[in-house]
């Protein structure tokens, strides 16, 4: 990429596509909005920068969540775990005209799922989020965790039943 | 016990999770108009 407005072209294009869901992917690990957008906004400076410098970045969506994964890691390494913060606090529900019991039920639904899945071990969490919440498809997703088509599949069956099972336990 | 597309569905009722647009909106423009700040970094950096 030779000028800054193909640079900026090309971060703006990358950026709308991943943005939501690598801050989903943050909050869901964090449980807080304000870090999820500290380390989200990093997560992605530290995209514009390998851009700027014209570093090739073969897959922009593994660089990403690997960006991400790290920064997660590193919060936690240097933070005492955060308190969980209620899922009240995501902004945006699907049907804003739903009663207040149907809303109620959703975010006792969402915690619940939430809780169990963040509970889970990483790559168990990892491989749900990217498969039902990222929609990535088994390809892609083995090539984010750098591992065999087969391994992933595996690992994303094993995954579901350990969440089924503490889904029912819970 | 739930069904596999029951827990799926449930799953994907987390996809509610985004970013405050304003906050997506602010930040991309930050990011892009810190290039100048960036070069002036990376030069003192060789």
């Amino acid at each position: 990429m030779s000028n800054n407005s193909q640079k900026n072209q090309f971060f703006s294009e990358i950026y709308n596509k991943y943005i939501d869901k690598i801050y989903r992917f943050v909050y869901l690990k964090v449980s807080s909005e304000t870090i999820a957008q500290d380390l989200t906004s990093e997560t992605f400076t530290r995209f514009w920068y390998q851009i700027y410098l014209d570093k090739k970045i073969k897959n922009p969506s593994a660089f990403l969540y690997q960006i991400a994964r790290n920064l997660v890691i590193d919060f936690y390494r240097k933070e005492e775990a955060v308190n969980l913060v209620p899922i009240e606090n995501c902004k945006e529900m699907s049907d804003p005209h739903a009663n207040l019991e149907e809303k109620a039920s959703v975010l006792s639904d969402m915690e619940v799922v939430r809780t169990a899945l963040v509970n889970l071990k990483e790559d168990y969490q990892n491989v749900i989020i990217w498969r039902y919440l990222d929609d990535l498809s088994i390809p892609e997703i083995a090539k984010v965790m750098e591992k065999s088509e087969g391994t992933v599949r595996v690992t994303l069956h094993r995954a579901l039943k350990t969440l089924r099972i503490a889904m029912n336990q819970g | 016990m739930l069904s596999e597309n029951e827990l799926i569905k449930k799953i994907q009722e987390l996809k509610q999770i985004q970013p405050n647009q304003n906050w997506a909106v602010l930040t991309e423009n930050k990011i892009l108009s810190a290039t100048p700040h960036l070069n002036q970094k990376l030069k003192s950096l060789v």
